[in-house]
């Protein structure tokens, strides 16, 4: 009986320490890494490179305006870059698409009349980074020189864009604009409204 | 002098190139990125959505930061050499010792002390946890799946008890199927071996509606007879069939559901020697053992029974005694067909041949979701049943299984994201004993044989139904709780961390927690550093805590009782206070990707093991309680030297210590190195070389060393249409046969492994 409570006790002063232990390092990490950094780059990082492998295999669904386009893309990123999305869909567009010559021109939001510029001469795809500062009448007058792309239904809705990348429930999903698909210009094909877990067809 | 200064320079230069791999970051993609971004291609675009942004250490076992040593195995690695079942592509796994015993089944072992029946990692096939807890293993041939409904199977090596639970002890295997969406169409595919084993399975998927989907295969597979090593007959030829289903339903964009099940159905012979397991207790003949296969004394019965003296001049006490033996089947002559030396002489052997079945089946559930507030979880249900028979022996028992499990996680901020689970598994066992025929007969009921009980004539110290294995009736009702909470912590840029403990309730392994930290460091862009600590148990199987062995029959002389004698029993018990083993583990290891085509892995581990339940000294038979300690390390590298080269190979040392003395029931060396060239488009050569060192598989019964052996394979592969592949194959190339591993105790002779050629078709969705 005294040998059955007494290992009791063992185990249950065990358990203490176990658990003490365990929230201690959880709590010493948690506030460590809170106070000391700001965001986490590796979770930006994936986000590029989901978006940047959605943006590859977008360029299949459309059938552009522009006539070079099976053999030259022209893809503007506007917004200050900080985690390699250019870099990102660089890559991804070159593994994909070897025989596709693919210029990527990367703007930062000091840049943004230069982009404009470049945008105003035509484009397969403009990407607003989550950051970029450009808006309004100028983005207006882009929307039929390409496929504009931009962060969040928000935005998607307020602005020319065509196509959204939405951030959710630790998942990345596309949006796209219902008069995009089968629309006049840089039709989007009805396709991508079949993959719903992955495409959302609003009307904006 | 001079060799030490050069010893100590080669060293230097090796320290500098290591530190100079850890130097600097680029602003560029590191190649780790690049390869993931390959993978990310590959995938389907309706697939996108399934990649979690955040990530929960110790889920995704892809993920190039993940503070494991894991190897992933897709299922054109199977397809394209050749590979009936998924636990034989194992054999290319760093750190994995696959063997064949029979000519039905591999059996899996993972690190050091894998023991042999009772593995000691955990087994997962498609969403549920698959063990016999009578023997503690699971039966890979009979759980596996089609190749076409495989997504992939991880292999995680070492402990990873805080997120899977009990016996995660070595490590985690885990074969992951497909959801039925991407199992549409048809599916089939051939093997034929030029011994007559044959293969076939198929696979139908379709869609009901617009959100839910559907698939169904059934399999088939004959086995052609083996042979001993001894080159006798093995009878085990026979058939598994099987057949499963899966419907998966998407209510919404946040609720899926998945209902799965099959069954399945083996009948083979399997063989136990008998031909010393009736023995006689010599105290009267000094030149020979104490115990000497009865056939044997049967074939110097005239002298012995007949002559007045012995051979050292001695009276002999037996003389006109007539030995009452028990009367021997006639058809043990009909089978007998080798010999077995004993001294300068030999005996007749004999074998029991009796029918091997396993029937069994399941359904499994699952609910999963996610939550506005990002709270992934799923809850999933499993019910199995199981039965087996080993007729050879006479032991047979049906195992019912109930699983309720609900796992979740989600961020705390953007630095944590906590995982937490409850599960509980009730566990229903019918055991049943049989006497084979040659041992129904009279004995004494006795555990130890030396004592033979004070009255010998008393009809209640003996009976006629002592079997082979026998089970503690008590032990049919075995539950386990457990519950775990982890929390992956983004520390730094470059640091990732896990924290974590599972905390289990189990009437096999007791009460506990079983903690765990492990660590990432982004060293640099093509370098990642790991380190972990786990604390893992294993339940004792109830082989090992409630079953008693009778492997053999003594038969006792002695002039005085009428006969001459008595037979008794050679039994070992099980020991119900085999406490849980508890191991400590420390990993380390580091993953270097110096360009996007290569990628290199090294890792290594000390574990510390408390309770470790194996044979004891006296008997391979008996178990107990030992401490024991190991160490060792994988090497891995994953080449694609070019489009049309690829290579594959891995290197592992695991050294074992039980009380002190090295341990050789898993091989130190294991090795292989497979490479695959692609001719053209449609043709692809593959060939793979596999090594292992030399064990010693212990046994009272006849105890060998298996030799090292080198396995080579070649494989020619031609696609001759988009989605089809034809392949021939050649196996164990090097030599006629050879032997791989035995069943110690109570099984006996181990069945050749022999050059194969096989023929496979295969029809992919």
């Amino acid at each position: 009986m005294f040998r059955k409570f007494s290992r009791f006790q063992n185990f249950a002063q065990r358990a203490m320490q176990n658990a003490a232990l365990l929230v201690v390092a959880v709590l010493i990490l948690g506030i460590g890494s809170s106070y000391t950094f700001g965001q986490s780059a590796e979770q930006s990082r994936k986000l590029a490179r989901l978006e940047a492998t959605y943006l590859t295999h977008l360029t299949k669904y459309i059938q552009w305006d522009r006539q070079d386009t099976e053999t030259k893309l022209k893809i503007i990123v506007h917004g200050d870059d900080r985690f390699k999305f250019s870099e990102t869909l660089r890559f991804a567009m070159k593994i994909s698409n070897p025989q596709t010559s693919v210029e990527i021109l990367s703007f930062s939001n000091a840049q943004q009349q230069a982009a404009l510029n470049e945008a105003s001469k035509g484009f397969n795809f403009l990407v607003l980074l989550n950051n970029s500062s450009m808006s309004g009448v100028p983005l207006s007058e882009l929307k039929d020189k390409g496929v504009i792309v931009v962060h969040g239904q928000k935005r998607l809705n307020s602005s020319p864009a065509q196509v959204a990348f939405e951030y959710n429930q630790n998942r990345v999903r596309m949006l796209i604009d219902r008069k995009a698909i089968g629309g006049q210009k840089n039709r989007i094909s009805s396709k991508l409204a079949e993959l719903k877990s992955a495409v959302r067809v609003v009307d904006k | 002098m001079r060799i030490l200064l050069n010893l100590k320079k080669q060293i230097l230069v090796a320290f500098s190139l290591f530190f100079i791999c850890f130097l600097g970051f680029a602003d560029e993609l590191t190649n780790f990125e690049k390869a993931e971004l390959k993978r990310l291609l590959e995938l389907d675009l309706d697939k996108l959505a399934d990649q979690p942004v955040q990530g929960v250490l110790g889920y995704d076992q892809e993920y190039w930061r993940n503070p494991a040593s894991v190897h992933i195995i897709r299922p054109e690695d199977i397809t394209e050499h050749g590979f009936a079942n998924s636990v034989e592509a194992l054999r290319a796994v760093p750190g994995m010792h696959v063997s064949r015993g029979l000519a039905y089944d591999n059996f899996a072992a993972m690190r050091n002390f894998s023991g042999f029946t009772p593995q000691k990692f955990l087994g997962k096939i498609g969403g549920r946890e698959v063990s016999q807890l009578m023997l503690g293993s699971a039966n890979y041939s009979v759980d596996d799946y089609p190749v076409a409904v495989i997504d992939r199977i991880e292999i995680v090596r070492g402990p990873g008890a805080s997120i899977w639970g009990t016996n995660a002890v070595n490590g985690v295997i885990n074969l992951v199927t497909k959801h039925s969406a991407d199992t549409q169409g048809d599916s089939v595919r051939f093997l034929i071996q030029d011994n007559g084993t044959f293969m076939g399975d198929y696979v139908h998927g379709g869609q009901v509606s617009e959100d839910s989907y559907y698939r169904f295969w059934v399999r088939d597979q004959e086995y052609a007879e083996g042979t001993l090593d001894s080159g006798l007959p093995a009878r085990d030829d026979g058939y598994l069939r099987k057949a499963g289903f899966r419907f998966d339903k998407e209510f919404n964009s946040d609720l899926n559901f998945y209902i799965a099940g099959g069954g399945a159905t083996r009948r083979l012979e399997h063989t136990l020697d008998l031909t010393a397991r009736l023995l006689y207790q010599n105290s009267i003949l000094p030149e020979y053992p104490e115990f000497i296969p009865l056939s044997y004394i049967q074939s110097v019965e005239p002298f012995l029974f007949a002559s007045p003296l012995l051979s050292d001049g001695s009276a002999n006490l037996l003389q006109g005694v007539s030995l009452n033996l028990p009367s021997t089947p006639p058809s043990w002559s009909s089978i007998a067909s080798g010999n077995i030396y004993f001294g300068d002489s030999q005996i007749t052997r004999f074998e029991q041949y009796g029918e091997l079945t396993n029937d069994s089946g399941h359904v499994v559930a699952r609910l999963d979701g996610i939550t506005d507030s990002d709270l992934e979880w799923s809850l999933t249900g499993a019910v199995e049943h199981t039965e087996i028979s080993l007729g050879h022996i006479g032991f047979d028992w049906d195992q019912t299984q109930f699983d309720l499990g609900f796992d979740a996680n989600r961020p705390l901020d953007d630095f944590h994201r906590l995982s937490f689970g409850l599960a509980a598994r009730r566990t229903n066992l019918d055991v049943r004993s049989t006497v084979i025929e040659p041992f129904a007969f009279s004995s004494l009921i006795n555990p130890n044989y030396l004592v033979p009980p004070s009255n010998p004539f008393d009809q209640t110290s003996s009976s006629s139904s002592v079997p082979v294995l026998s089970y503690n009736q008590e032990f049919t009702e075995i539950d386990r709780f457990t519950a775990y909470i982890q929390d992956s912590i983004s520390l730094t840029d470059n640091i990732e961390v896990s924290v974590g403990t599972k905390f289990e309730e189990n009437d096999l392994a007791g009460t506990g927690f079983q903690p765990g930290v492990r660590a990432s460091w982004l060293a640099n862009d093509s370098n990642v550093l790991w380190a972990g600590y786990s604390k893992a148990h294993r339940q004792p199987s109830l082989r090992e805590r409630y079953t008693t062995l009778t492997p053999a029959k003594v038969w006792i002389p002695n002039p005085l009782l009428p006969g001459g004698g008595i037979w008794s029993n050679i039994q070992f018990e099980g020991d119900d206070s085999l406490d849980r083993e508890e191991i400590d583990s420390f990993e380390l290891g580091w993953r270097s990707r110096p360009s996007e085509n290569l990628l290199l892995e090294i890792s290594s581990y000390y574990y510390d093991t408390k309770n470790a339940v194996l044979a004891s000294q006296t008997s391979v038979n008996a178990y107990e309680a030992k401490d024991a300690k190991s160490y060792g390390g994988e090497l891995s590298i994953d080449w694609d030297v070019s489009s049309v080269l690829k290579i594959r190979g891995g290197y592992s040392l695991a050294r074992g210590e039980i009380a002190g003395e090295r341990n050789y029931d898993f091989p130190e060396q294991t090795a292989s190195l497979t490479s695959r060239i692609a001719y053209s488009d449609s043709l692809t050569l593959i060939q793979s070389l596999y090594y292992s060192d030399e064990t010693q598989i212990p046994s009272d019964y006849n105890p060998i060393t298996i030799p090292s052996h080198l396995r080579f394979d070649l494989g020619l592969v031609w696609e001759p249409k988009d989605g089809w592949e034809i392949g021939i194959f050649g196996r164990d190339l090097l030599e006629p046969h050879h032997v791989e591993t035995m069943f110690p105790g109570i099984d006996v002779e181990p069945a050749r492994v022999e050059r194969t050629f096989l023929l496979s078709i295969y029809k992919k969705f």
